[in-house]
């Protein structure tokens, strides 16, 4: 462990002294692959993170067509409590796991939050009135914006 | 008629330590401590340090909160920071163009 930056591929400079401007854009320039590095792993840990979860709820809204609670309550309630376990294992693990957060990403994942959140509202008037698999296309249609958000990067 | 490009330059950030630790804070939202320190390669006292100089100066913003039972440090650029940081770099460029 060192304050040098000589680790950045710079010159090691005496301690104390000030960088000159060469030195420090050198500097800057040493540090980039180690600080993208960072960004990259953060970037992919939000990316799958937004992915799970915005397939989970694309699940709740199909769950009541495949497990029809007129047809089975258990079977229904069941569903619905792995849905919402496997909601909060994702994002315990999210939560514990998060170590940085990518520029913008924070804005983009609650952009698409948001963006999920309206078209499952939405969905919900075509509870009972739709087949399984036209709920499976409505699912991954409510999904999209969420999972869009998770992948997209800042070129 | 334009400013010498010296005037940009921020005495806060001719600190190497200090000079990566923003480079860092500008690509990211937000980053916990440890691995700030880890990208980074200095001590867990270095960065208490530098960090606290630059919270100072109003160009960091720390947040302490917890996960789980245990505590975590997020560090994040303010936007004094990232328009000073910004000016610094452009002067850098500016001073060095044609070495």
């Amino acid at each position: 462990m060192t304050e040098s930056s000589s680790e950045h591929g710079v010159e090691a400079a005496p301690p104390g002294r000030p960088l000159t401007p060469a030195e420090q854009l050198a500097l800057l320039e040493g540090s980039h692959a180690k600080l993208a590095a960072v960004r990259t792993r953060a970037h992919r840990r939000l990316a799958w993170f937004a992915t799970v979860l915005g397939l989970l709820i694309g699940a709740a809204h199909v769950v009541p067509s495949v497990f029809r609670p007129d047809e089975s309550l258990p079977a229904f309630l069941t569903a619905m409590g792995v849905y919402v376990v496997a909601v909060l294992v994702v994002t315990v693990w999210y939560l514990r796991t998060r170590t940085a957060t990518t520029l913008g990403g924070g804005r983009r994942y609650l952009l698409g939050l948001a963006i999920t959140m309206v078209l499952y509202a939405g969905a919900l008037t075509l509870l009972g009135r739709e087949t399984w698999p036209v709920a499976l296309v409505v699912g991954l249609v409510i999904a999209a914006p969420l999972v869009i958000a998770g992948w997209w990067r800042r070129a | 008629m334009s400013t010498h490009p010296r005037l940009g330059l921020n005495d806060h950030f001719t600190n190497p330590v200090r000079l990566s630790l923003m480079a860092a804070l500008a690509g990211v939202d937000e980053i916990d401590f440890k691995s700030l320190r880890e990208a980074l390669d200095i001590s867990d006292s270095a960065l208490s340090k530098h960090s606290g100089s630059l919270e100072q100066a109003g160009y960091v913003t720390i947040r302490k909160g917890f996960v789980g039972k245990r505590p975590r440090t997020w560090l994040s650029i303010s936007a004094d920071g990232k328009a000073a940081f910004t000016a610094h770099v452009a002067s850098l460029r500016e001073l060095t163009a044609g070495l």
